[in-house]
């Protein structure tokens, strides 16, 4: 059961995309957690995750800007190689200085050009009087460019279906992580199931999705080995090999605050008011500023940040914080100093990783087992 | 700390109003600590490109957090500070000039003597925005959970993509902009226009609770009406470099840029754009430019290596004067109008150079470089700065495409000296020249 969520995470070597794109589907990549994939699901697009991979990356030092981090250069130079042709399209939005520079960049990538592009701008707190009417705004202008390019009609009713089948997505993954909470599977078979959900269509992940579940309810028993418990902070991940290598050397990561993970996976979007409001609301987390993205200005979303982290350790038993920020992520970087400083103080154990690509290296290894022995 | 590396060259000014500057910043430094000592407020900002005006207003004197580190960068202090704040917590990849500043704060002052005349006084509100980057609003939310004092945080909207697309449908459009510095053509729309004047009520409010005075809405008009003559006289000295030979480099321009990026909206460094603009123009009279011999002009893209601004001194011995550069825009905007200074201020923040798209950046500076006479384009690719390094390659492309004119792309962070090989610098620009010289016999 488990095998079906271990799947190739570019689009060019996933079956479920190919197969989308064989049955006459149309596919646009989109890069931050931050982007409503509602909006594109609701056009019966297929909305699928850009993550980069860890392998050495060829051309996208020499096209785009070696000092970028490495999920902009490893996705340019997916893109240059011909991995990411099958997208009809890409999005952007406004998730830090990166993006709008890349928007243009990625224009100029061969296999790209005069392909559909959007770039979402969004206001950055959600503390400020008329941020969700802006915002909602935004969204519309979005979907009537979507409507537009790809001669699709967005209708409430298509919007609510998708907010409806992403809404199960996310309820079903958290069930995934309360698994993981009770020992019944590990933290890279959560990770995994996790990835799979950003690259698939959501109706299809939650099929499978329900089948796991029952499946590992009904036939797994809690982990008996006591393993040093993590949580990891930090921005995404490009797959699970921080958390394989965690696991590998005794650990496991209970509680996270990634992109790619306890972020993609938080709460639900209203169905109960205007579609496009409640995506609007949804998208600015404005009820959770813990989880809003660290290039928000929100007054308190850093001190939530903190108390989230606070509780997970104290509710789940965790041993020590893992920050593992991408190298010229200065949004990360800012909230990670803070972080540290005050976990530290409270006397929290804490390991920085910087993240650059690979990360099943010696270096990292041996930092993580030092880590964690300093821990038992 | 580190040993310290030996003093790089200075800049040679050629204008005698430069030559003020330095001194000017002292007595600003003088007049802050007095102004402290009278009971008045001290704000410092960072990115916001439009809280001065207001601050003037309220009596509050600003100081800029990249201003202060330029200043510690130019005296040679910035790789110590900068090691401090990796010492505490910040990466070796971030922002130097927070990097700069938070070490200037974790340090000892008295260890440096050779800043004195520049300690700045410590701040009582801060001030920020996301105009110019993100990483600036984020660090004044730092420095306020570090200081504990009251902030206000500007929300600007980036509307600019936006607007692109709205124009790729109309394929006869052409993309002109003002003069100089920053504002669309192309109308902006009125509910970014609405968000921007909602957070300045906020600010106002702020301002007010901060003080416990109301604002003199007399007073705002008089500090618009003085920011809006500064970025008059700015564009009047733009202008002036016009001719060939400029009268005025890129050296002289880093230094005078100052008034208007700290002084917009008082009185302070007005007299010193009046003289630049006589000098200037008594210079073109006489036939004269920056330098004796003017073989090349440039233009001089990104933030300088602010602790080897004798660079410019190599560039003029070679013959090269930097006739326009892009930083010294942002901080220019014209379009203020006095009898509307709360829509004006709201304008001119979204109006940034750093809040227009990429294309748009580039098509002002693809005109500005036919309009100078530019041969060649030095950009610096600034290793912590991503709105900087982004730039680079594409206007690099798009000046050799479409004009014909050579670019060379030069990585050296602007604060942090560890990464810095003045050899090799050289030794690229010096090779960069001889492109140009084979460039020009060839035409």
């Amino acid at each position: 059961m488990f095998e079906d969520f271990s799947v190739p995470y570019m689009p060019s070597e996933n079956q479920a995309i190919v197969d989308w794109k064989d049955e006459g589907g149309r596919v646009i990549g989109y890069f931050c957690q931050s982007f409503p994939k509602e909006i594109i699901y609701a056009a019966g697009i297929l909305p699928v995750r850009i993550l980069g991979n860890s392998k050495p990356i060829e051309r996208g030092n020499d096209f785009w800007c070696r000092f970028a981090c490495y999920l902009s250069r490893s996705a340019i130079d997916l893109a240059l190689k011909g991995e990411l042709d099958l997208l009809d399209g890409t999005v952007f939005t406004y998730t830090c200085d990166t993006m709008p520079y890349l928007t243009p960049r990625w224009q100029q990538i061969p296999s790209q050009r005069g392909k559909f592009w959007y770039y979402l701008t969004r206001p950055l707190r959600s503390d400020t009087e008329g941020a969700r009417k802006l915002f909602r705004r935004e969204l519309e202008d979005l979907k009537e460019e979507i409507e537009k390019h790809f001669q699709v009609s967005i209708t409430d009713a298509s919007l609510r279906k998708a907010i409806g089948s992403y809404n199960e997505n996310r309820a079903l993954l958290r069930e995934v992580d309360s698994l993981k909470k009770m020992g019944l599977i590990n933290s890279v078979e959560a990770a995994k199931v996790t990835f799979t959900s950003m690259l698939w269509p959501p109706d299809k992940s939650n099929d499978l999705l329900r089948s796991f579940i029952a499946e590992a309810k009904q036939n797994r028993e809690p982990a008996p080995e006591k393993r040093i418990r993590f949580f990891v902070s930090g921005a995404m991940l490009h797959n699970t090999e921080l958390f394989e290598l965690i696991e590998e050397e005794g650990g496991i990561v209970i509680g996270d605050d990634l992109c790619t993970a306890g972020r993609y996976i938080r709460g639900s979007i209203s169905q109960d008011q205007d579609p496009l409001d409640a995506v609007a609301s949804y998208y600015l987390a404005e009820e959770e500023p813990n989880w809003q993205c660290p290039s928000m200005l929100t007054e308190n979303r850093l001190d939530e940040r903190l108390r989230y982290i606070e509780e997970a350790i104290a509710n789940h038993d965790i041993h020590g914080v893992v920050f593992t920020t991408p190298i010229y992520c200065d949004m990360n970087s800012w909230d990670r100093v803070w972080l540290v400083h005050r976990l530290e103080e409270k006397g929290i154990r804490t390991l920085i990783l910087d993240q650059e690509g690979y990360m099943k290296t010696d270096a990292i290894r041996n930092r993580i087992a030092a880590f964690i022995e300093t821990i038992k | 700390m580190a040993e310290r590396r030996g003093k790089t060259e200075r800049s040679v000014k050629g204008l005698e109003a430069t030559r003020r500057i330095w001194p000017a910043t002292k007595a600003y430094k003088i007049e802050m600590e007095e102004h402290r000592r009278k009971g008045g407020l001290i704000a410092w900002n960072g990115g916001d490109t439009a809280s001065l005006e207001l601050l003037y207003a309220f009596d509050i004197l600003p100081q800029h957090i990249d201003s202060m580190a330029t200043n510690f960068s130019a005296k040679q202090v910035s790789e110590d500070f900068i090691l401090r704040s990796e010492e505490w917590g910040f990466p070796r990849d971030f922002c130097t000039y927070y990097k700069t500043v938070y070490g200037y704060l974790l340090s000892s002052i008295e260890e440096y003597p050779q800043i004195e005349a520049i300690a700045w006084p410590k701040p009582d509100l801060l001030v920020g925005g996301n105009s110019v980057c993100l990483t600036h609003p984020h660090g004044i939310r730092s420095l306020q959970r570090y200081f504990n004092i009251p902030a206000f945080i500007f929300d600007t909207p980036h509307p600019a993509y936006r607007m692109d697309r709205h124009d790729v449908d109309d394929k006869e459009a052409t993309y002109v902009h003002d003069y100089v510095g920053g504002s669309y053509q192309h109308e902006i729309e009125n509910q970014y226009i609405d968000y921007e004047l909602k957070q300045q009520k906020r600010y106002i409010e702020f301002l007010e609770g901060v003080t416990g005075k109301k604002l003199d809405m007399g007073k705002l008009k008089e500090c618009v009406k003085l920011s809006k003559y500064t970025s008059q006289l700015s564009i009047e000295i733009d202008k002036l470099r016009h001719n060939v030979p400029s009268p005025i480099g890129g050296a002289d321009i880093m230094s005078l840029m100052l008034v208007q990026f700290l002084w917009a909206g008082s009185h302070r460094g007005i007299d010193i754009y009046e003289q630049a603009i006589k000098e200037a123009k008594e210079k073109v009279a006489r036939g004269e430019g920056a330098l004796p011999e003017e073989k090349y002009r440039i233009f001089f893209e990104g933030l300088p290596p602010w602790y080897s601004l004798g660079l410019f001194n190599y560039m003029q011995n070679l013959g090269a004067v930097s006739a326009i550069e892009a930083y010294p825009l942002n901080w220019t905007y014209e379009k203020l109008d006095p009898d509307y200074p709360l829509e004006s201020l709201a304008r001119k923040r979204i109006s940034c150079l750093y809040t227009y798209s990429i294309r748009e950046r580039g098509d002002l500076f693809i005109r500005r470089m036919k309009e100078y006479k530019i041969d060649g384009i030095i950009i610096w690719s600034d290793i912590c700065c991503k709105q900087i390094a982004f730039f680079a390659e594409y206007i690099r492309e798009r000046a050799e495409k479409e004009l014909g004119i050579p670019g060379v792309v030069l990585d050296a962070d602007q604060c942090d000296t560890r990464d810095y090989n003045e050899g090799v610098i050289k030794a690229r620009i010096d090779a960069f020249f001889e492109l140009l010289d084979a460039r020009k016999s060839k035409n």
